[in-house]
């Protein structure tokens, strides 16, 4: 029988209720620009609320390096606000060194595989840009997506392990989708994951189906980023303590991932298999896709 | 399909109290639902109360052998406990 929820993990499965609510009641306004902002809004101000005070979350940022390159436009920017000074500001636009970022952020209101592939861009050209210095935090900065929803989780982790085999350093580190999952990379560790922040070659992408208790995954994550190394996360885990001592990941084998990463076409028949998922497992998906392209 | 637990820190051998290590297992010990025995734990403070390990928070609650100076092929140390049954809280 599952532990009975703690406050901490309790609040933060409120506020995914909340945001989903939100959602629902922002998916009334027909204005498209301004239903984007709304849902924006709506999650960069709980992330505002409740990261270290050390960072801030700030949207319409402009990110730019040494050599007078800027990079595309992101939703938010997690920055240090306490050490860098900026390069610009003019009413509600500021244009920022890349050094000062620690992770920038893209909100999405429904994940699938167009949208992966946009976050995917943007971060190869994020993190193509020049570090003059050392960062707040790594530099290039980390990259992060938040989606209120998504309605095939198999097929989304899919094009996220895909798109990160492809460019494994231009990977974007995690994304999140509300009351769904994580979609994340990971490094083993005996016979646990350990998550990891900075993408490279040799990561096992991962997906963690936490239902209500994304966010609060979510939280602690960017509260890891923001705290810039400090102790806080050990403590923050002894609040979620239930989700994280239970917490679980699945993930592809080397061969299926390597075939699917080697050929276009047999990524494209892997695929096929997530499409109508239907009341399948992602376990049972995932032995029909390897199974449609020649694997045991 | 390959499903893991994950952990959230690099597991290593450390007890902890309150954030101070005061235990270390010979080697690292995969933590049961609601038991973990460590074959030897090397004494370095208070194992009294709830202590971390691994992200697991774990009480002793029996100790088979107490050994002040351990002498064997991996060298010299102490003090030493042997057969340390342990309750896992959650």
């Amino acid at each position: 029988m599952a532990p009975a929820a703690g406050k901490a993990q309790q609040w933060l499965q409120l506020y995914s209720e909340n945001l989903a609510n939100s959602y629902r009641a922002s998916a009334l306004i027909q204005h498209r620009v301004t239903k984007g902002e709304t849902r924006e809004r709506q999650i960069l101000d709980l992330l505002e609320a409740l990261l270290p005070k050390r960072t801030a979350v700030e949207p319409d940022v402009v990110i730019a390096d040494s050599r007078d390159a800027e990079s595309p436009k992101f939703d938010a920017a997690l920055l240090d606000r306490l050490f860098w000074p900026r390069l610009f500001e003019q009413n509600d636009t500021a244009v920022v060194m890349i050094e000062s970022v620690l992770a920038a952020i893209e909100i999405k209101s429904f994940l699938n595989a167009a949208e992966i592939q946009d976050v995917f861009r943007k971060t190869t050209l994020l993190r193509g840009m020049a570090c003059a210095g050392k960062g707040a935090g790594p530099c290039p900065p980390l990259v992060c997506a938040f989606a209120y929803t998504c309605d095939n989780l198999a097929l989304a982790f899919f094009d996220f392990a895909c798109a990160y085999a492809l460019a494994p350093a231009s990977s974007a580190t995690l994304i999140c989708v509300l009351n769904e999952g994580l979609l994340c990379l990971c490094r083993q560790d005996g016979d646990s994951l350990v998550p990891v922040d900075v993408p490279a070659a040799g990561l096992i992408p991962a997906a963690a189906v936490l239902g209500p208790d994304a966010l609060l995954m979510f939280v602690y994550t960017l509260s890891g980023w923001a705290s810039l190394g400090g102790g806080s996360l050990d403590v923050y885990r002894a609040y979620g303590r239930h989700v994280f001592a239970t917490a679980t990941v699945v993930y592809f084998e080397d061969d299926y991932l390597s075939a699917v990463a080697g050929s276009a076409t047999v990524r494209e028949r892997a695929r096929q298999a997530y499409l109508r998922p239907g009341s399948a497992s992602l376990t049972e998906l995932y032995k029909a896709s390897r199974r449609s392209i020649g694997l045991p | 399909m390959p499903e893991a637990p994950l952990s959230f820190r690099p597991r290593s051998a450390e007890i902890r109290k309150s954030g101070t290590v005061v235990g270390l297992t010979d080697r690292i010990y995969d933590v049961g639902e609601t038991e973990v025995v460590f074959d030897e734990v090397l004494i370095k403070g208070d194992l009294s109360g709830d202590l971390d390990y691994n992200g697991h928070t774990i009480r002793v609650v029996r100790v088979d052998t107490a050994v002040g100076l351990l002498v064997d092929g991996r060298g010299a140390r102490g003090p030493v406990w042997k057969g340390v049954v342990c309750e896992v809280i959650h």
